[in-house]
């Protein structure tokens, strides 16, 4: 039997106001000594029934001492604990309350009870979840915020916590389902009179008292069954429907089977009763305690991972992390809890780096650890070998300097979502762009980020140079490692075959234009060009009209010799031919002439390549993006610069493909390799891949990610659906994309030309040798064709011969 | 403290002197502690930053290296060097680089500098105007200039010729132009500064010899021939040196408006270093970089040598 309100049965027989301090006893209706004659009274009542009759008491009487004379051999037979649930989420606090309790429970032989919240409290996965974690009644207000994530995660320890305590156990439904506070209910269905008694600002506690999911999709939730149509009497809300027990009782990993298995083990071992002994050489800010001599709880509450004595592990509340020396150890809780001192708004949004505050860090994994015996126990202090704050701190490369804000916001949401998912590393994103220029003084002076790109061009180089980290190891335990594109992986590997990155974002050369200009020179943008004559004759009629160039080509730092490769390659030419293990280079073949006299013609015969001949990458998109060309070819993935750093509009955007003639033709491909810089420690390796997992690839392999990843894309305007060529194989890729279509951004009919036509077209590499120094000579063999009608090309490009062959046969020697 | 006060009243006695200047106690009781404190600072700073560099250099243009992997090549760099085309290119572009700033940097601004110094009225406004590209930070100046040389009809300084006429000029973006429109924003930016020298060493020629001038009868032509210009030689010398030492190691302007283009026709000798060490991406050629570096300090500390050599008779006359 339970008895409600249990300390307010008696009042003063004066009705005396109360007085501003109250001593024990003394308030006119509470805890008054009268009292206990009526439940000696009762308690005989139920002692004369046969079987086990028990009077519960609900007692909110705040001194322990006073608490407990409820609870004497001849009075009720237990009371709800409530000094417990009030409690914060610190080991310290926590541990006070248990030797309270206890302690006090002892004298008077009444078994303690513990529960983590009832009908008058907040839902513990809600009040975990907050800055301040404790409990109440005129503390309650609207819009404080919670980390539903930690709160989830610290109420699963606190369960298994309480499931190990010696006493009576009391679960308040719903929260064995890990229900939050409904905190969203409408005003006018707010049944609380206290909320009405606060004038509004309290919410009341109708948030815990929301009717229990059971089953089904859609509210109420198997509730109210048959021929029930009435709605419960206050609503539930729409997302409950992964709570009901139908579903948890399907998900091992729910709450309810976290509960189910801790109750089997509570029966099993049994726990109810027996010894308690506090661990004493357990790490700090863990709650440790042994219940005989074979069974330990251990919650971690520290703000780091603790190491994990030896023994069998029966259960844990949270996924198990792995020590540096690779024994178990119970994870840090990691996040923030919202601060409710950071004002009533949502909290602040950091640009650019996560800000962890140790004080509101709180840990929580408890496992339930049969021992082999004591002796082991001496083993779980001496093995914390980990560096101090148990973290990994990683930089990654985040964006181009000079990216929109929006587009930085996409990107720290993501690393908020790594770290939650990774709480043992903690990431530091920095805006890096790859230059050569800055990159081998950035390796020297140690300024790199852990985690960079650099383009398929120069991996290669830079692993046989030893400028990489080797992650050989670390890419062969990734579960896809078997299934890349080998060709596209070969990149990434130095010659000995040892991995040095994860190649993203491959991609193919196309020709972008800007269907607003073709449009104004009475071109239809939705037939782009589709031979060479075709893009020779539309320049010519975009510049005459428009007065801008029609088409133009790289020109600078190195582009322009990327750019005349690809056109090489789209009339079948090469620039390098390997034979034998022999480099020769070909820069002066037939095709590359016919490329360059080409340029020639549109330039001096149509004068439709304007009057800049000096761009380069950035340069050339900001020349595209401000619609003084309406054509260039680039790569594929160009879309996504032209809207971070261009404001360029995707709907005034086409990909068409380039135009490919005569034998051996085929398309430039490139892309980026994720690398680890070398001096990146081994412990920093890991984390660094495991980042580059979430970041780069996991979007393309499971579902979820994909989706997280366009959703915050889309919220943060960026471009979803940027033509890429597989990293895996072509299904693959179609599988993934067909996971995000609905937020696919990209008007797809803007880059059908391009990506219906680019798997019938052979995909060709860069020049092997000396790349960069290749498109460098070539960068003055474009130029001077534009810049001098009288330019000759074959001499300019026999040149170009001589200087590369002697890079490369220096490297033979 | 204790140096200064105890140090002997004077080195009244030349013999006293000289045993004092032997012994290291007699040159720390004479200060010398404290004077090397006092230099420390500098010793360090200079050290640090720029000695050591460049010693560092010295050494690194004998390797071949790219900061994590280091070999010793001799004079690999050197030779490799003399087998690249783009360095006579460089050399070429540099010297005719000097040759224009010469032909319009040098004098333009004495003759600015002569005509200001004879207004009468808003001296110092004029004087103003004159630095005002001097205070104008470098990068941005020039890429104003990039904008003005935007070679369509529709670029600032085509439409101003358009206004009197004449067709649009490719600036920058020919080879035969280039160069010429590298040195017109380059004696622009710098012209200030050196008028401003001129400025007041014109201040400093006595009146009284353009009024001997003058009873002479010479006209203004003789006065600035034979007062001035033998007045203001000394700086004159020193300003031509510096001229041929900025102008041989220019890198700014072509870097930020050509790139060396088009087709290498602007590349100056400090960015064909800068492409040695950097643009190949891997940066593996730091050691031809600085080979040529040192190429071009020995040639300047030459040429400063035998050029203040030779004028020295001038300008002790």
């Amino acid at each position: 039997m339970r008895i409600d309100s249990a300390a307010l049965l008696v009042k003063d027989p004066e009705l005396r106001e109360v007085p501003d301090v109250v001593g024990p006893g003394e308030h006119p209706t509470e805890d008054r000594d009268e009292i206990h004659d009526i439940y000696r009274g009762w308690r005989a009542v139920a002692d004369t029934y046969p079987g086990t009759r028990v009077l519960v008491g609900e007692l909110w009487v705040p001194d322990i001492d006073r608490f407990v004379q409820y609870l004497r051999p001849d009075e009720l037979h237990t009371a709800f604990n409530f000094d417990f649930l009030a409690r914060p989420w610190d080991a310290a606090e926590l541990r006070a309350s248990i030797d309270a309790t206890l302690a006090a429970h002892a004298p008077v032989h009444a078994p303690s009870t513990w529960v983590l919240s009832n009908h008058d409290v907040t839902r513990p996965v809600t009040r975990y979840g907050r800055a301040d974690s404790s409990f109440a009644f005129l503390d309650k207000r609207f819009g404080t915020p919670t980390d539903l994530d930690l709160g989830t995660r610290r109420a699963r320890a606190a369960a298994l916590l309480t499931g190990a305590l010696p006493g009576s156990l009391y679960i308040y439904q719903g929260d064995e389902l890990g229900l939050p506070e409904v905190e969203d209910i409408p005003r006018e269905l707010l049944q609380d009179p206290m909320h009405y008694r606060s004038g509004g600002v309290d919410p009341g506690r109708d948030g815990c008292r929301v009717p229990l999911p059971w089953s089904g999709d859609l509210p109420p939730y198997g509730f109210s069954t048959g021929a029930v149509s009435a709605a419960p009497w206050l609503p539930q809300p729409a997302s409950w429907a992964r709570y009901t027990v139908q579903s948890e009782a399907a998900d091992p990993r729910s709450m309810l089977a976290l509960y189910r298995a801790a109750l089997r083990i509570r029966r099993a071992e049994p726990l109810g009763d027996g010894p308690f002994a506090w661990l004493d050489d357990a790490p700090e800010g863990t709650l440790a305690f042994r219940r005989g001599d074979a069974f330990l709880s251990i919650t971690n509450l520290a703000g780091h991972p603790v190491p994990l004595p030896a023994g069998e592990l029966l259960l844990a509340s949270d996924e198990l992390g792995q020590a540096a020396d690779g024994s178990r150890e119970l994870p840090r809780l990691h996040g923030v809890a919202p601060s409710t001192a950071a004002s009533h708004g949502e909290p602040s949004p950091e640009k650019g780096k996560t800000m962890k505050s140790p004080r509101t860090v709180g840990a929580a994994v408890l496992a339930l650890t049969a021992l082999a015996g004591v002796a082991a126990l001496s083993g779980c202090s001496s093995s914390g070998d980990q560096p101090a704050n148990g973290q990994v701190a990683i930089t990654v490369a985040s964006l181009i300097p000079g990216s929109s804000d929006d587009a930085f916001k996409q990107f720290n949401q993501r690393v908020k979502e790594f770290e939650k998912a990774n709480p043992d590393i903690l990431v530091k994103p920095v805006e890096y762009q790859w230059t050569g220029p800055t990159f081998s003084a950035q390796l020297a002076a140690g300024t790199l980020p852990d985690v960079f790109n650099v383009p398929f061009t120069d991996s290669k180089s830079l692993a046989n140079a030893g400028q990489l980290a080797d992650i050989t190891s670390e890419v062969k335990k990734l579960p896809y490692a078997g299934r890349f594109n080998q060709s596209l992986l070969s990149v990434a590997k130095n010659d000995s075959g040892d991995i040095f990155g994860i190649p993203y974002g491959p991609y193919a050369y196309g020709l972008s234009y800007n269907r607003d200009l073709f449009t104004k020179a009475g071109l239809d943008p939705d037939k782009p060009p589709t031979s060479w004559d075709e893009i020779r004759t539309d320049a010519k009629q975009i510049s005459d009209k428009l007065h801008i160039a029609g088409f133009m080509v790289f020109t600078s730092g190195n582009t322009g010799g990327w750019a005349l490769t690809e056109q090489t390659y789209a009339r079948g030419g090469r620039m390098e031919v390997t034979k034998d293990g022999t480099t020769t280079v070909t820069a002066d073949n037939e095709q590359t002439v016919d490329a360059l006299k080409f340029l020639q013609k549109m330039r001096w015969d149509d004068d439709s390549l304007g009057s800049n001949f000096n761009l380069d990458w950035s340069g050339m998109n900001q020349y595209f993006g401000s619609g003084q060309t309406a054509m260039y070819p680039s790569g594929s993935d160009v879309l996504t610069s032209l809207v971070q750093q261009n404001k360029v509009d995707p709907k005034d955007y086409g990909l068409a493909l380039i135009p490919t003639e005569g034998t051996g033709s085929g398309v430039l491909s490139g892309g980026n390799v994720a690398v680890v810089a070398p001096n990146a420690s081994k412990a920093e390796q890991q984390a660094s891949v495991k980042w580059i997992d979430f970041y780069y690839m996991q979007k393309l392999l499971d579902k979820k990610s994909a989706i997280a990843d366009a959703k915050s894309l889309v919220a943060n305007k960026q471009p979803v659906g940027v033509p890429q060529l597989p990293i895996f194989d072509k299904k693959q890729l179609d599988t993934s994309l067909g996971w995000i279509d609905s937020y696919i951004n990209v008007p797809k009919a803007n880059v059908a030309a391009f990506q219906n036509g680019i798997f019938d077209q052979t995909i060709i590499p860069e020049p092997a040798k000396h790349t960069q120094e290749l498109y460098g000579a070539l960068d003055s063999v474009v130029q001077a064709v534009l810049t001098d009608k009288n330019a000759d090309i074959t001499a300019l490009l026999k040149g170009v011969n001589t200087q590369v062959q002697a890079l490369i046969d220096a490297d033979a020697k | 403290m204790t140096a200064i006060t105890t140090r002997p009243s004077a080195g009244r006695d030349p013999a006293l002197r000289r045993r004092r200047r032997r012994t290291p106690l007699s040159w720390l009781r004479r200060g010398g502690l404290s004077n090397l404190v006092f230099l420390l600072p500098l010793l360090v700073i200079f050290g640090v930053f720029s000695w050591g560099p460049i010693v560092e250099s010295v050494v690194m243009s004998f390797q071949r290296t790219n900061f994590v992997v280091t070999q010793w090549v001799g004079w690999d760099n050197f030779a490799a060097l003399l087998r690249d085309p783009l360095v006579p290119t460089a050399v070429l572009n540099t010297g005719w680089f000097a040759l224009l700033a010469l032909i319009f940097g040098y004098p333009i601004p004495l003759v600015v500098a002569v005509l200001m110094s004879e207004v009468r009225r808003a001296r110092g406004l004029f004087s103003a105007l004159a630095y005002l590209p001097v205070v104008v930070p470098p990068v941005v100046s020039v890429l104003l200039w990039k904008i003005f040389y935007d070679a369509s009809p529709r670029g600032v300084f085509n439409t101003i010729l358009g206004w009197v006429g004449i067709p649009p000029q490719p600036w920058i973006q020919s080879a035969a132009t280039a160069m010429p429109s590298i040195v017109l924003e380059a004696t622009w930016a710098a012209a200030g500064g050196t008028i401003i020298i001129y400025l007041a060493a014109l201040t400093s020629v006595p009146p009284e010899l353009y009024d001997a001038a003058e009873i002479d009868g010479a006209g203004i032509r003789h006065k600035i021939w034979h007062v001035t210009l033998p007045q203001l030689r000394p700086v004159l010398l020193v300003t031509f040196i510096l001229q041929i030492i900025g102008t041989a190691q220019v890198f700014l302007e072509p870097f930020l408006l050509t790139f060396g283009g088009p087709a290498n026709s602007t590349l100056s000798i400090l960015q064909l270093i800068f492409r040695y060490a950097f643009q190949n991406s891997i940066g593996v050629d730091y050691g031809k970089a600085t080979a040529l570096s040192l190429l071009l300090a020995l040639f300047l500390a030459l040429f400063s040598f035998v050029y203040f050599r030779i004028t020295k008779a001038w300008s002790d006359d």
